[in-house]
């Protein structure tokens, strides 16, 4: 039996068209997609959440990304193929019909470029920016944290970036921590070796007792903070803290929420103590014998 | 022989005058249906998301306030529960191109599948999502 209309089988021609190549461009296309569909699902049920690190710490990896793009070329591929079939079985209007044919194409070539554009310059080929940072606020940073770079020499422009690792190594001779980060730009006033200023936003922690940076006394023997007890009576106490931020410090533990510390004069109350101290055992001593 | 202009009728708008709407048929325009959506919607929704992740955390955060609003998550759910559709149901024309399942019966019992698969695995995205 010949599928060929009686002017087509006369002429001696076959279909003026690639029907067969669609059809199989269409179910190939789907075949790939159904694969790297299940791939992102089980992708994102075991990334560490959908945030900006996960997602970001996720594209950047290169066989993440690899497949995301091929994800990409097939999904619009599928897509221009399938408004295709939609637009020549429902749109009866033929000049409408060519425009819409010629749009879907153009329109996915152009998502394809641009994506692929973009996305190369966004994680290929990001500005690199350095970091040294003295080795104990390398505990502050992690992945994906918010990175804001000023130039000097370019006032009033910002870049927004992002930190993408961290060495596992101090420098030996400068005694910093090497941390990398990048952000997106095509300014052209940007050059290789170019110093920058840097602000990382680490994350915010909630709850944190803090103490005004003056009010901790560093000696050798651990850290201490003089605790006013009332009625000019006050106590030196050890206190073990964490980070420091801005005009304060975290303190972990040693003191509680609400007691009140003396932030000016504290080393004369400490050596003062001390000093009490010493003399009371002394007269304890005496008693003793 | 002289040609007469006749007017029939032409898809879409079979379904209703002509045909009465059965499962495989209004399963066959909801395939098409949730393609345009994909298409139209989806497919630039998901470049967003890449796009936005590889420029920068302040373009991620502009998606991310369009994926908190009501609408950036009608938006969503919509795309989530399309692409399970069209996912399961495309399966399901895969299996009818290899000339198998193509009887009545198993035309319905597949369409069941998939509704049902459809109704799972959007639950099952928009879980992880949320």
């Amino acid at each position: 039996m010949s599928m060929l209309n009686p002017l087509a089988r006369a002429r001696g021609h076959g279909s003026a068209k690639d029907g067969v190549h669609h059809w199989y461009a269409q179910r190939a296309s789907a075949l790939l997609l159904i694969a790297l569909l299940a791939w992102l699902l089980f992708s994102a049920l075991s990334m560490d959440g959908l945030g900006y690190a996960a997602s970001r710490a996720f594209i950047a990896n290169p066989v993440n990304a690899a497949l995301l793009s091929v994800l990409l070329v097939a999904a619009l591929y599928h897509a221009m193929l399938g408004l295709q079939v939609v637009i020549e079985d429902y749109v009866h209007n033929r000049p409408l019909e060519i425009v819409l044919y010629f749009l879907t194409r153009a329109g996915a070539w152009e998502l394809v470029s641009w994506a692929s554009r973009m996305f190369a310059a966004g994680v290929l080929m990001a500005t690199p920016v350095i970091i040294s940072l003295f080795e104990g606020q390398g505990a502050w940073i992690d992945r994906g944290q918010r990175v804001v770079f000023r130039v000097p020499t370019m006032p009033g422009t910002e870049f927004v970036g992002t930190v993408d690792r961290t060495d596992r190594e101090i420098n030996f001779s400068t005694r910093t921590l090497p941390v990398y980060a990048g952000f997106f730009t095509s300014d052209p006033r940007l050059r290789y070796g170019m110093l920058v200023e840097t602000e990382i936003h680490v994350s915010a922690r909630e709850n944190v007792l803090r103490i005004p940076r003056e009010a901790l006394i560093r000696t050798g023997a651990g850290d201490r903070v003089v605790v006013a007890q009332g009625d000019g009576r006050f106590q030196p106490v050890t206190v073990v803290v964490g980070i420091e931020s801005g005009d304060y410090i975290e303190v972990l533990s040693g003191i509680e929420e609400g007691q009140e510390v003396v932030v000016s004069g504290q080393f004369l109350i400490d050596s003062e103590s001390s000093l009490t101290a010493s003399f009371r055992r002394m007269e304890q001593g005496d008693g003793d014998h | 022989m002289t040609m007469k202009e006749t007017r029939r009728p032409i898809s879409p708008f079979m379904i209703g005058p002509y045909y009465k709407p059965q499962m495989t048929s209004l399963m066959s325009i909801s395939h098409r249906g949730t393609g345009v959506f994909l298409s139209v919607v989806g497919a630039p929704l998901m470049l967003w998301w890449i796009i936005a992740t590889a420029t920068g955390p302040d373009a991620f955060s502009r998606f991310e306030a369009f994926a908190g609003h009501w609408a950036g998550m009608l938006l969503l759910a919509l795309t989530v529960a399309c692409l399970a559709y069209h996912l399961l149901n495309g399966i399901r024309h895969l299996v009818w191109d290899t000339g198998r399942a193509l009887d009545l019966r198993s035309a319905y019992t597949g369409g069941w599948l998939v509704l049902i698969g459809t109704v799972l695995l959007t639950a099952v995205v928009l879980g992880v999502l949320s």
